[in-house]
């Protein structure tokens, strides 16, 4: 079972929406650019990752 | 009294108190100056003739009867039609609501009108304020008064052109990605995003919860002040309303400026921008040091993240408000803001989340600078008003689309919360305004107005109105 709560029914969920083919064929690499560029924030939230961990081992 | 449609709203306030001016003369001249140019600029959804006139009588008699209420007694106004107002049809500039009509007014439509403001009518906008062009598939284009042949920018369009024009002394916009800042540059005039919860939105139709800001848009620093003094304060029924004391914005107008500490950030705002936009802005800059300023250019990596924060929390959100009427009515919505809300419905839970933690590592970098500088000074849009008929525009040599270059230098601070004011700083060589935007730290617009305020007395861009 995934963790994510990634569609795991996208057909229904772009039928819920009202999104046909042709809307899919635009929307899609729209959708995967804009989830790449999220994923870019991994870049920041790092530090803040880092930083959790560093306060972790002092509080060991 | 001829050119009434020219005063600022200071003038005509001035007049007004000392009874030398009638506010039925100057709501009739406003609504003469609508009839004479509306069917160029189309910046009216409806205009309310008959309660704008009924109003200034009103307005004339408690002022003779020195019952005057303060600055905005009898000056004329409109609003963007997402504001709600009892009984008066409030579009969103969508065919789904059309018919729509509220049952009570916002609480900034009350304000105003208990300050005695005059309502001239509801203005046309971008479909659900989603969208930087107020090109509007039911209701026409909303049109430059400087060329309109251009656009005037969105989503508060109609605000943007019929301020500009002199079809009123003052409007209220909305800013989510930057729906006040960039008709305000495109048109010529000066808009406020206030910080996020300074103003109620309750009754203000919403696009993201956590993005949403109301504010004024007027010709003058002054006039916005005096618009944002009776539009400002905690409201209950708006659960994001700050509970911070307001000062009276006009108060600091006149300080000097002399050692004012201004960050130019050249990360993220310079990659994509026309040579006649930055030409004006280092001029902008060279007057800041003129004044006394500081002025120094700085990097900041972080607002590298800018569009995928801003655009993922946007769309995730106003999907959400949207959702009903994307899984039922989808066919009565504009394609370019249906394409939107499917974006922002496809958004995964995990990315949202992802941005909006973002938010918080971006914010605290910003912030961060305050502890050096005062102020960030910034281009406002990066290019002049396009032409309506394009989807792209020359920068440069490169062609852009013109939807997301519109909202690029605006998101930041939609992210932030933080006040920012526009201020026009020049034409291009097409005669098209050019505007600057300048952001202070959290609920400190007074001082944004004392420097916006100070520029602009050495700038020509004050109060300027176009033929149309």
């Amino acid at each position: 079972m995934s963790y994510d709560n990634e569609f795991n029914n996208l057909l229904k969920h772009l039928s819920d929406f009202s999104i046909d083919s042709d809307q899919w064929e635009v929307l899609k690499p729209l959708s995967e650019a804009s989830h790449d560029s999220v994923n870019m924030l991994d870049q920041i939230l790092t530090i803040e990752t880092v930083s959790a961990a560093v306060f972790s081992m002092v509080r060991d | 009294m001829n050119n009434l449609h020219k005063l600022s709203i200071s003038e005509a306030s001035e007049l007004l108190n000392k009874k030398d001016l009638s506010p039925v003369d100057l709501v009739n001249a406003h609504l003469t100056r609508i009839k004479e140019t509306e069917s160029k600029l189309n910046s009216f959804i409806t205009v309310l003739e008959d309660a704008a006139i009924k109003s200034a009588i009103q307005a004339e008699k408690e002022i003779l009867s020195g019952k005057r209420k303060g600055d905005l007694h009898g000056i004329p106004i409109g609003l963007k039609d997402l504001y709600f107002t009892k009984g008066v049809p409030t579009t969103i500039g969508s065919e789904i609501y059309k018919n729509f009509i509220p049952e009570y007014d916002a609480k900034v439509t009350s304000d105003l009108t208990e300050a005695g403001a005059i309502i001239l009518g509801k203005l046309q906008m971008h479909e659900f304020a989603l969208g930087t062009t107020s090109h509007n598939p039911h209701y026409g284009s909303a049109r430059n008064p400087w060329n309109t042949e251009c656009a005037t920018g969105g989503s508060s369009g109609g605000s943007g052109s019929s301020v500009a024009a002199g079809q009123c002394m003052g409007a209220l916009g909305s800013d989510t990605g930057g729906s006040i800042r960039i008709p305000s540059a495109l048109c010529g005039i000066v808009g406020m995003k206030p910080t996020f919860g300074r103003v109620s939105r309750h009754g203000v139709f919403p696009l993201s919860n956590s993005l949403d800001t109301v504010g004024p848009m007027t010709r003058t620093v002054e006039d916005n002040a005096i618009m944002l003094n009776a539009i400002s304060g905690h409201d209950g029924n708006d659960i994001y309303s700050a509970k911070v004391e307001v000062s009276d914005f006009k108060a600091h107008l006149e300080e000097d400026i002399a050692g004012l500490k201004i960050a130019r950030p050249r990360t993220y705002f310079y990659d994509v921008i026309d040579k006649e936009v930055l030409e004006l802005i280092d001029t902008a800059c060279q007057k800041f040091e003129s004044l006394g300023a500081e002025v120094e250019t700085i990097d900041l990596p972080i607002l590298d993240h800018t569009l995928a924060i801003s655009g993922t929390i946007l769309l995730t959100e106003a999907a959400e408000i949207h959702s009903e009427n994307l899984k039922a009515k989808s066919e009565l919505i504009g394609e370019d803001v249906k394409l939107r809300l499917q974006q922002g419905a496809l958004t995964s839970g995990v990315d949202y989340v992802k941005s909006q933690r973002g938010r918080s590592v971006y914010n605290q970098k910003m912030n961060e600078l305050f502890e050096t500088y005062d102020i960030i000074l910034a281009p406002t849009v990066p290019s002049g008003a396009p032409f309506i008929e394009a989807d792209s525009i020359d920068i440069n040599g490169t062609q852009e689309l013109i939807g997301p270059l519109m909202a690029r230098l605006t998101r930041p601070q939609n992210i932030t919360g933080l006040p920012t004011i526009s201020i026009p700083i020049g034409f291009t060589s097409k005669q098209l305004p050019v505007g600057m935007q300048l952001t202070s730290p959290a609920f400190q617009e007074g001082l944004l107005y004392n420097v916006a305020h100070q520029f602009e007395k050495i700038s020509t861009m004050k109060n300027i109105i176009p033929t149309v």
